[in-house]
């Protein structure tokens, strides 16, 4: 038996509004006696729904991150705790069109845990591949046309417009978008 | 009928004190070490 560790998911709902300010992921975690890095945090707001937060990560050894300075800022934005939709890291919905209305938000923040191990446990860890994913649902109302969504600056479109219920009188699009992440790094060789 | 209790494993109730959590599952594993036999049988663990 080796490499034993824990990989634990935490829920979280608001009750105000939160700010995601002063989240880093790569760095070690302290609960109880274990140390425990950030790998994923996903933010689920929409119509009707009070917003929550699913955070997953995994135990690391103490003191084995390869350098303090490895690490990903999640970008700063403010989830509010109405039950709405909501517009984060500069993704927007004004120009969407008429009679079209995004009535649920997913965000997630996620990077890769890299280990160094010997006798199949982990001496040294950094994380990699930091980026971050919106995913849009849009609700139409039966009128013509299609929805428009626009990448602001960083975010590409990765999943385009598409229609999930063509045959409903009140159509369904998604659309998913992607910001890759810069590491938080000071060092003189990064 | 008793809430079970929460470990905030990553400390974002300390973050921000408007994230409240609900629930936590720590998901435990480890590797074992592994040989097969001919057919396949596992012979060592």
């Amino acid at each position: 038996m080796y490499g034993e560790t824990s990989a634990p998911t935490c829920n979280y709902v608001l009750q105000g509004d939160a700010s995601t300010s002063s989240i880093e992921m790569g760095d070690e975690i302290t609960s109880g006696t274990k140390k425990y890095v950030i790998t994923s945090i996903q933010f689920s707001t929409g119509a009707a729904t009070p917003p929550s937060v699913t955070v997953t990560g995994e135990e690391v050894p103490s003191g084995s991150h390869c350098s303090s300075d490895c690490y990903y800022d999640v970008p700063s934005a403010t989830i509010e705790c109405c039950h709405h939709a909501q517009a984060l890291w500069g993704i927007t919905w004004t120009g969407i069109g008429a009679g079209f209305y995004v009535t649920q938000a997913n965000y997630t923040v996620e990077c890769q845990l890299t280990k160094a191990t010997k006798d199949g446990e982990t001496v040294s860890y950094d994380v990699t591949g930091g980026k971050m994913t919106a995913e849009l649902t849009i609700q139409g109302t039966g009128g013509s046309g299609t929805p428009s969504i626009t990448a602001p600056t960083g975010w590409i479109i990765t999943s385009p417009l598409s229609l999930s219920n063509p045959d409903s009188a009140y159509e369904t699009y998604s659309v998913t978008l992607t910001k890759n992440l810069a590491h938080h790094v000071t060092q003189s060789n990064p | 009928m008793a809430f079970l209790s929460k470990t905030d494993y990553f400390g974002l109730t300390t973050i921000d004190s408007n994230f409240v959590i609900t629930s936590s599952d720590e998901n435990k594993s480890a590797s074992t070490a592994e040989a097969q036999n001919d057919k396949g049988d596992i012979v060592a663990t």
